[in-house]
């Protein structure tokens, strides 16, 4: 690449990472100094910032028992996703009958909006007993079909020579895939831990659904509780904005390596 | 060895980092929230002002409420116990006439503070 390609390139990037940055930089900002958006004169940087709102968002809201019911929940989600959806993907590695039948039916079901199966959802949950409950907030988010995909592929790249290695010895297939698989597909388990954790903590409207009580609240439903009774604090709303993000892009900035290789190991056979 | 790579690896040092810092801020608020609230106040030619009445207020999300109100003494110091809140509004009263408010947002609930400046009483 030529010197003016990189330099036009590294333009590029910088200014698309300014624009993906800046509404971020605004709600921190916010969180600091408790200017809106409607303060004039406007000002790129911050006046005086301080972590008083934070301090005000924490103890206005019961932050501690929101935080703990979505730490609950994403744990649940994350733990239930990495087993479940492993499980599933590996079993579609396998020659069955009516195997592209079911890759089908999983691939279609991938179409169909959340949105769509709130209903039936709703129902089935209540009818088993978990409504208003965190293991009723997490079920919908128990297994994600694009994880499925992402173990299957990930398995698939798992020379087969080694599994059958592993049959000769004696293992059993349970042993194949917790002993052999899964220690050879590590970026996958770190993907599926962290898209299953961030759908779980940003999950909003299925939460909004299940749960009457505020005592299982989780920390999505506290934001817009937060909103609707304290709208005027903007400082603290936004403080509260930024404690509700951060752990998202702790996990994300934490394993974003093995994220990244996790979606693309799977690419090629080998 | 194994548990040395768990222990070195960047999820279990950033929690540990984490929960220390948070185990230390909890031994630090355990040590200084006895709520003690300790000031002076002065007048407008930087006198002590003595037999002021001082006004603890808590600011709620509709309006602001007295809770608790104590007397100067003859250097102008006042003094709350117990005060609870994690921040401060106060108000000096003297001769019919009361300031406006000062607002000391605080670290924590029931914070031990001490005000370094004083309070000017010249409404």
């Amino acid at each position: 690449m030529s010197l003016y390609h990189r330099i036009t390139s590294h333009v590029l990037l910088i200014l698309i990472s300014i624009v993906m940055l800046a509404p971020i930089y605004w709600v921190v900002k916010t969180s600091l100094t408790g200017d809106n958006i409607f303060t004039y004169p406007p000002s790129l940087l911050t006046n005086k910032p301080h972590l008083f709102f934070y301090v005000e968002a924490w103890y206005m809201v019961d932050f501690v028992r929101l935080f703990f019911n979505s730490v609950v929940v994403a744990t649940i989600v994350v733990v239930a996703n990495v087993f479940l959806n492993a499980m599933a993907g590996y079993a579609l590695t396998k020659q069955f009958p009516a195997k592209k039948i079911v890759m089908s039916f999983l691939l279609m079901s991938m179409m169909i909006p959340f949105h769509a199966t709130i209903i039936p959802a709703y129902l089935l949950t209540a009818e088993i007993g978990l409504m208003n409950t965190k293991l009723g907030i997490a079920l919908p988010s128990l297994s994600h079909i694009v994880c499925i995909l992402l173990f299957k592929s990930n398995f698939e790249a798992v020379p087969s020579s080694l599994v059958q290695a592993a049959r000769i010895d004696g293992l059993s297939e349970w042993q194949i895939l917790t002993r052999i698989m899964m220690p050879l597909s590590k970026p996958a388990v770190a993907t599926n831990i962290i898209l299953s954790f961030i759908w779980s903590w940003n999950e909003f409207l299925w939460p909004l659904i299940v749960v009457r009580s505020p005592d299982q609240q989780t920390l999505p439903l506290g934001l817009v509780s937060f909103l609707g009774s304290f709208a005027d604090t903007t400082g603290a709303l936004y403080a509260f904005c930024v404690l509700v993000i951060l752990p998202g892009m702790l996990v994300f900035l934490l394993a974003q390596r093995d994220f990244i290789r996790g979606l693309t190991s799977g690419a090629t056979k080998g | 060895m194994a548990w040395r790579a768990i222990l070195l690896n960047r999820f279990s040092s950033t929690a540990a980092a984490i929960l220390t810092v948070v185990l230390a801020w909890n031994v630090y608020v355990s040590m200084n929230n006895g709520g003690s609230l300790r000031g002076y106040v002065i007048d407008g030619i930087g006198e002590p002002l003595t037999g002021a009445t001082v006004t603890l207020l808590r600011k709620t999300v509709l309006s602001v409420e007295p809770i608790d109100e104590t007397i100067t003494d003859a250097s102008g110091a006042f003094a709350f116990e117990n005060h609870g809140e994690y921040a401060l509004v106060l108000t000096v009263s003297a001769d019919g006439l009361t300031s406006p408010r000062t607002v000391l947002p605080l670290w924590f609930r029931n914070q031990d503070v001490v005000i370094d400046h004083p309070i000017i009483f010249d409404p």
